[in-house]
């Protein structure tokens, strides 16, 4: 569980790809999957960010619902990966490595740059 | 705030849950998917214990970003408003017949444009109920006001025509609003009432035409006990 919050930039580039791979864990509601989420080191997730991101995966066919009836409450939406969400899981996965890559290629050089000392240790 | 063991009203509070409802009908949400909205919202509730505005925020805000914007703002409210604003003429006449003081009724500047006030103010109305209620008190002020001035200002007469006609006119335009209405939700039901996820479609289906026929006679049910209620007064009154 992380205790610094992430920028806010930064997790809107990537929520969504987040979401996409804890649902390949497995089928999952809301809330589970913004502990998990959390647990994971995504930081806190609210549901009013999350449900809107879910809606277009859903509409995007990425992702699948049903709902499970409740016991004297509201029932349970829980949320799967469809056979497409599974091919763009991997193909952006796959495209934020690279972008990953580049980004830590392009902070070490300049670390180097302005500690060559320390580089050359 | 974390308390997994309250309630859920106490969690999404009624003023955060009518704000968020009547958002999502404006835009364009059906009564299937508003229950779905809010389902979602009391299940998250009641599963981290946060309340609708920690974990969802601003009602109107999250309404707006849950719905797809695409969808137009008001859509609809023409074939809404027009068959509601011939209902509202039907139901003046009437009653401009029975309150008339003798055979013949004027109809004036203002009482032509008295459907059109009253039909925009109550979608008005709706609207800012649940933003504030200076604004409700405002909106509601306004709209008296507006029909006294009409009333009493915008006086010239236009047509003149006997209260009998007048009657006649508005008991059928009262009649054949509340028809149409009645065959279209018959045939067309909307998907007005808010359905929790999972119901049985053939009962969400008679809940919805039930619901709308109702609609459709409330017009004509209000004429009638306005109606008699202004002629009670006019036989008791000197």
């Amino acid at each position: 569980m992380t205790t610094t919050p992430w920028p806010g930039e930064w997790l809107r580039g990537v929520l969504d790809l987040c979401v996409l791979a804890v649902l390949a864990e497995g089928e999952t509601y809301g809330y589970a999957l913004a502990a998990r989420l959390d647990e994971l080191g995504v930081g806190t997730i609210k549901g009013g960010t999350l449900y809107p991101l879910l809606a277009r995966l859903e509409q995007a066919g990425h992702v699948t619902t049903r709902w499970e009836p409740g016991e004297g409450g509201p029932g349970r939406k829980y949320f799967a990966l469809t056979a497409a969400g599974r091919t763009a899981l991997a193909a952006r996965a796959d495209a934020w490595r690279t972008f990953a890559t580049l980004t830590v290629e392009l902070t070490s050089a300049a670390d180097r740059r302005d500690r060559p000392e320390e580089a050359r240790a | 705030m974390t308390d997994p063991s309250a309630p859920t009203s106490t969690l999404v509070p009624e003023h955060w849950r009518t704000t968020f409802v009547l958002e999502l009908r404006d835009r364009g949400a059906d009564g299937r998917a508003v229950g779905e909205a809010l389902a979602e919202v009391e299940q998250f509730c009641a599963d981290s214990g946060q309340t609708a505005a920690d974990a969802f925020g601003d009602a109107r805000t999250y309404a707006a970003s849950r719905v797809d914007t695409h969808a137009p703002r008001f859509a609809g409210v023409g074939r809404e408003l027009v068959p509601a604003a011939v209902g509202v003429v039907g139901l003046l006449l009437l009653l401009w017949a029975v309150g008339a003081d003798g055979p013949t009724l004027d109809v004036t500047v203002g009482r032509v444009l008295l459907p059109l006030v009253l039909v925009g103010g109550a979608v008005a109305t709706v609207q800012v109920a649940v933003r504030s209620r200076l604004a409700l008190a405002g909106t509601v002020a306004a709209l008296l006001v507006a029909l006294v001035v009409l009333d009493r200002v915008a006086t010239a007469p236009l047509v003149t025509t006997t209260a009998a006609v007048a009657a006649v006119v508005g008991a059928v335009l009262l009649l054949a609003e509340a028809g149409w209405q009645t065959w279209i939700a018959v045939r067309r039901p909307e998907h007005t009432v808010v359905v929790a996820p999972g119901s049985d479609p053939r009962d969400e289906r008679r809940r919805n035409v039930r619901a709308g026929i109702a609609l459709a006679w409330l017009l004509p049910a209000m004429a009638a006990v306005a109606a008699a209620f202004f002629a009670l007064l006019r036989a008791l009154l000197p």
